[in-house]
């Protein structure tokens, strides 16, 4: 079994809004995740779900209100700075939009190169070799074409494998991207996944993937990947990618499944899409107790009034239902 | 193909920039028939929304259409003087512009929007007429027409936004309703209500729809024809299913092929090098030809005619003949 690299223990993050912070909105609600070396895990949800806030809170840009994360085996908390410091650059976030996390008047050469100096990766007379190596992986090529370059050459799909470069050029062992592809065209987006798990393959770093897609999710973790759906800031639905695309047990899962869209016009006519009681997004407080999907499922009972727990289904798929033995079959197709 | 409708012939329109002008839609031509549902389907920046908004004479300030007709019902709309638009307009086209989210006035209630849309028009329905019409197609859209009509557009949701406008768009029984990225802003759950929405809504209405989608997935699922459109230029035209058995164009196959769905297989997503053109500085030639694995030399001098395969299929790549014949792969 390999090591936990990232580890979080009942997570809970509660924003203060409105005036005077008197308007408590429960943003993630007792999360709790282990994340081995060099997994691959696809985080799904809409959007407002807490899906952003897990990101951050796994890569500390955020705190949690309450429980513990842990970075390689060490409760954040009780880390003195020299420590963390040094744990801080083998954890790195990709953001969504490339447009705007990139310095627009750095040349691509030092966009690469200042982090790498910066925090002593390598001689500096190495340096220009380890940017080109990180051009190379990422597929930006011929290199000496991008060195000089700057980011506005690029379009998004070349600005989001700079970001990926950038991100690497640390040697980190854990690598968030938060919606890496919903700004990039369509015919770019799935060379960037593709990209992305090559990465994972070759440099056996672990990857946290964060999106709102579930065909893309699934092309990244399917075979030994792992899926988490998420849904008002709780895991509904937790375990192997393929196991759960082929079989969800939670009705939020079976409803994200069946809504993506199919492109085969003739099998599209024969999906099943199920109605749901609300399509709004749930609203919880500290004080919520409920499942957060109960306004909206169409097999709530009373029961649904007391949260569910993750519940094992078998050893690759957990699931957060009361109700997930009763559900029909799962079908996605008349 | 049934009579049609509308019809575009040589349009093209260009945008005048600081750094020079944008050729945005080039020698376009399009039929689109009564009573179907057209997808015009494009990645961003390919021209799309201006094709739309060339046709309905809504393009921006320092937009200019340079040539080409537009029929509607025989009358050229781009001839056609501010009065006689402003008729055709709502009542007879109804455009939903994309971001839907920011289309609604933030400090007018839902029901304002359908007051004031049907006072601007000159029609004289009494207010609790027009309340009444617009309850009833609040219903048709699924929404609370009691809370929804007294709301402010802060107090709904972007699902919900965008089902208000489009309800607002059949206030009138438009013969053709246009909408630039229905679904783009949205999540995937309320993405299918609406494509189911508006498959009800051609299905128990005499109306033509348009719209246009970056998601060729989602044109599969709503669409009975596909336009696609890559760097200013209509380079395939084809009924749904046939757009989705055999692809014609390097372009459209290589779009289908990185469509990543729950039911594509292991690796199956490719995804299509390079990037796509720009309209200010585009490559001589087909538009796609640095991207495309068949370009030979013609394809970086000419740019190729959209040539009828058969009766309902077109495409515009030097792979082709117009007898049919198809290429070897």
């Amino acid at each position: 079994m390999n090591s936990s690299v990232l580890e979080l223990k009942n997570v809970s993050k509660i924003y203060s809004i409105g005036l005077f912070n008197k308007v408590k909105k429960l943003a993630l609600d007792d999360v709790s995740l282990n994340i081995k070396k060099g997994e691959k895990i696809a985080i799904i949800g809409e959007s407002g779900m807490g899906k952003s806030t897990l990101a951050k809170i796994m890569c500390d840009l955020e705190t949690p209100s309450k429980g513990e994360v842990y970075w390689f085996g060490e409760n954040l908390s009780k880390l003195n700075s020299k420590e963390y410091k040094k744990m801080r650059i083998k954890v790195q976030y990709v953001h969504q939009d490339p447009y705007a996390s990139l310095h627009p008047s750095k040349d691509i050469f030092s966009i690469l190169k200042d982090p790498i100096l910066f925090n002593r990766i390598c001689e500096r007379h190495e340096v220009k070799e380890k940017v080109e190596e990180l051009l190379e992986l990422v597929g930006l090529t011929p290199t000496n074409y991008f060195l000089n370059k700057y980011p506005h050459h690029l379009s998004g799909g070349g600005r989001q494998r700079l970001a990926i470069a950038r991100a690497l050029s640390v040697n980190p062992e854990i690598l968030v991207a938060d919606e890496p592809i919903s700004m990039i065209d369509m015919s770019l987006r799935a060379s960037i996944i593709k990209l992305l798990k090559d990465i994972n393959s070759k440099l056996n770093i672990s990857i946290i993937l964060i999106l709102h897609d579930i065909g893309a999710a699934k092309y990244f973790a399917e075979g030994d990947g792992k899926l988490i759906v998420i849904y008002g800031g709780k895991i509904v639905e937790f375990g192997s990618c393929d196991e759960i695309i082929n079989n969800p047990k939670h009705p939020y899962t079976r409803v994200l499944i069946s809504s993506t869209a199919v492109p085969d016009p003739e099998l599209s006519k024969r999906k099943i899409v199920e109605e749901l009681k609300s399509y709004e997004p749930p609203k919880r407080t500290p004080e919520s107790q409920e499942c957060p999907f109960i306004h909206a499922c169409n097999y709530s009972k009373d029961i649904c009034l007391k949260g569910p727990g993750l519940e094992k289904v078998n050893d690759l798929h957990f699931v957060s239902c009361h109700r997930y033995k009763e559900l029909p079959n799962w079908k996605l197709f008349n | 193909m049934m009579k049609a409708l509308l019809k575009v012939e040589n349009l093209s329109a260009h945008y005048i920039v600081k750094e020079g002008t944008i050729k945005a839609a080039n020698n376009i031509n399009l039929e689109i028939a009564e009573n179907s549902v057209t997808a015009v389907v494009g990645e961003s920046a390919s021209g799309k929304s201006t094709l739309i908004e060339a046709i309905t004479m809504s393009l921006p300030p320092n937009g200019r259409i340079s040539s080409g007709k537009v029929f509607y019902k025989d009358n050229d709309i781009l001839k056609s003087d501010y009065e006689h638009l402003r008729k055709i307009r709502w009542t007879e086209i109804a455009y939903v512009p994309q971001a839907a989210q920011q289309s609604l006035n933030p400090t007018m209630k839902v029901i304002d929007h359908f007051v004031d849309t049907v006072k601007s028009h000159n029609i004289k329905w009494s207010n609790h007429e027009i309340r009444e019409r617009a309850s009833e197609l609040l219903k048709l859209v699924r929404l609370e027409p009691g809370t929804v009509l007294d709301s402010f557009p802060n107090q709904l949701s972007g699902g919900m936004k965008q089902r208000v406008l489009i309800a607002l768009a059949l206030l009138f029984d438009p013969k053709i309703l246009i909408l630039d990225e229905p679904t783009s802003a949205l999540d995937v759950i309320t993405q299918a209500h609406i494509v189911k929405l508006l498959k009800e809504i051609k299905k128990n209405r005499d109306i033509t729809i348009i719209f246009i989608t970056h998601d060729i997935a989602i044109a599969a699922e709503l669409a009975d024809y596909i336009v696609v459109i890559y760097g200013g230029h209509v380079i395939e035209k084809a009924d749904t299913i046939k757009i989705f058995k055999e692809p014609k164009h390097p372009y459209t196959k290589g779009l289908i092929n990185s469509i990543m769905s729950i039911l594509s297989k292991d690796d199956e997503p490719k995804g299509i090098k390079g990037d796509p053109p720009s309209l200010l500085n585009p490559p001589p030639g087909c538009k796609f030809h640095p991207r495309c694995q068949f370009a030979s030399e013609i394809c970086k001098k000419e740019v190729p005619d959209l040539i009828k395969l058969d009766d309902s299929s077109k495409v515009a790549c030097f792979l082709y003949k117009s007898a049919g014949g198809d290429v070897d792969e």
